[in-house]
């Protein structure tokens, strides 16, 4: 159990500062961002408790939000998809789920089909991002804008967030 | 009573999650009022430290756009100098209201909606909430922010930022507002549709605080957006004109909204100045 710990703490230090001092600097066509800092609830143990996990992203939001100089957006957005992981988690692999976290993620990457994967990550970052926007502007002036922004966003952490986990499974076997 | 604590703590992962989300809700909604603990000072100072020494490792790369830049500025101020030698009075030399500091841009973000940087100067080297920041080429935007180190700039590119800005060649006033869609683009409201813009009329700042002195460059007029001219509306009217008792006229907006390119590239931003208004304080007592 403290290995576990001690894997969560190591991701999430390199995960705030990969960020933090790279990806928030992107700029992709000037204002999209991509959020890699999503990896870390989405490949977060199943085996740990709801509530310490929904503790832990929510101080991984903080840290977050210490980087982009805002308060409480990054919080909320983060601590909102730890709480509803476990929902899209039975949603999109039905009977596969285990709530127990007996099943590595290798075994989720491996033994799933695309569309469950695809399904799993895309409805976790665009839960965030709405979630995230939504609470940066606070206005109905913008929510076309706000519409626009998380689906190309979205587009973009998707590719992003999929490769690192590609990458983190090559490293574990 | 028994029921009640049995269902909370049946669903205690949801309780949590309420607590917890009130807790991060009440933190974005009074995100001024908790800037100012010490907690998040110290904590936010971590942050900054980090960020600019990763900075330093990037700096070296842009050294050359860095220094044509600076040469380029040096040329502008040189030019200056000889035209204000040319006719100098003694009384622009008691007069002087604006000075500028140096400071160096650490961190600056353009993804979101309300974008902010984040300079290496803060309250140990002067600078206070409300000051103007500039860059050799335009504006860039006001503080709102600071510690001891650092303070954090509200960009041109927030949503909440407000600029007063005027035509250079009409001289008519307007506000300057990002629409939240591109970087290189602002949007100037208010101004009045006698005002007669043509495409290409540069924009400065208007001067009616004292965050910005007088004329500095903003950026051309690129597009004139919502022109309905009074000559062009038609009235129509059907029916007998006595028994009409008003004319629905439809002037829609009798002002403008004219979309300006910005001079500044908010893109690399990297020496910027501080301009600290010397008569403030006089000039609040005033207004009050």
């Amino acid at each position: 159990m403290v290995s576990i710990y001690l894997l969560i703490l190591k991701r999430f230090i390199f995960l705030v500062l990969i960020q933090g001092l790279i990806f928030n600097n992107f700029d992709f066509f000037d204002i999209y961002d991509p959020y890699v800092c999503l990896v870390f609830i989405i490949t977060f143990p199943v085996k740990v408790n709801k509530i310490t996990f929904m503790i832990i992203s929510f101080v991984f939001g903080f840290a977050l939000d210490l980087y982009t100089n805002t308060l409480g957006i990054n919080t909320a957005a983060c601590l909102s998809i730890a709480f509803l992981r476990s929902y899209i988690l039975n949603f999109v692999f039905g009977s596969f789920y285990d709530p127990h976290g007996i099943k590595l993620m290798k075994n989720y990457v491996i033994e799933s089909t695309f569309s469950q994967k695809f399904l799993y990550i895309s409805s976790i970052i665009l839960i965030h991002h709405l979630i995230l926007f939504s609470l940066e502007t606070f206005s109905f002036e913008f929510i076309s804008l706000i519409i626009i922004k998380t689906v190309i966003t979205s587009i973009i952490s998707l590719i992003f967030c999929a490769t690192f986990i590609y990458i983190m499974i090559e490293n574990e076997k | 009573m028994q029921q009640i604590i049995d269902f909370i703590i049946r669903k205690k992962d949801v309780v949590v999650y309420l607590i917890l989300l009130i807790f991060s809700l009440t933190l974005v909604f009074n995100s001024n009022y908790f800037h100012k603990s010490k907690v998040l000072i110290f904590s936010n100072s971590i942050a900054n430290y980090s960020t600019e020494n990763f900075n330093y490792l990037n700096e070296y790369f842009e050294l050359k756009k860095i220094n044509s830049s600076l040469l380029e500025e040096n040329l502008v101020l040189k030019n200056q100098l000889e035209k204000i030698n040319k006719n100098i009075s003694l009384d622009s030399l008691t007069n002087i209201n604006f000075s500028y500091k140096n400071a160096k841009v650490i961190s600056n973000n353009l993804s979101s909606f309300k974008n902010r940087l984040v300079i290496n100067k803060g309250i140990k080297d002067g600078l206070k909430n409300e000051m103007g920041v500039i860059n050799s080429t335009g504006i860039v935007g006001i503080i709102n922010r600071t510690s001891k180190n650092y303070s954090s700039v509200m960009s041109v590119l927030n949503i909440d930022t407000k600029i007063n800005a005027k035509v250079k060649r009409t001289s008519h006033f307007g506000t300057l507002e990002w629409n939240g869609r591109r970087t290189s683009y602002l949007v100037l409201n208010d101004i009045p549709e006698t005002a007669n813009i043509k495409v290409g009329d540069s924009i400065i700042t208007g001067g009616m605080s004292l965050i910005f002195p007088e004329g500095i460059n903003i950026g051309v007029v690129s597009e004139i957006l919502n022109q309905n001219k009074i000559s062009d509306t038609v009235v129509r009217f059907k029916g007998n004109i006595d028994e009409a008792k008003y004319l629905d006229f439809d002037f829609k907006e009798n002002y403008l909204t004219v979309k300006v390119k910005l001079h500044t590239d908010m893109n690399n931003l990297n020496n910027v100045y501080v301009i600290e208004s010397l008569n403030r304080e006089e000039f609040q007592k005033i207004k009050k």
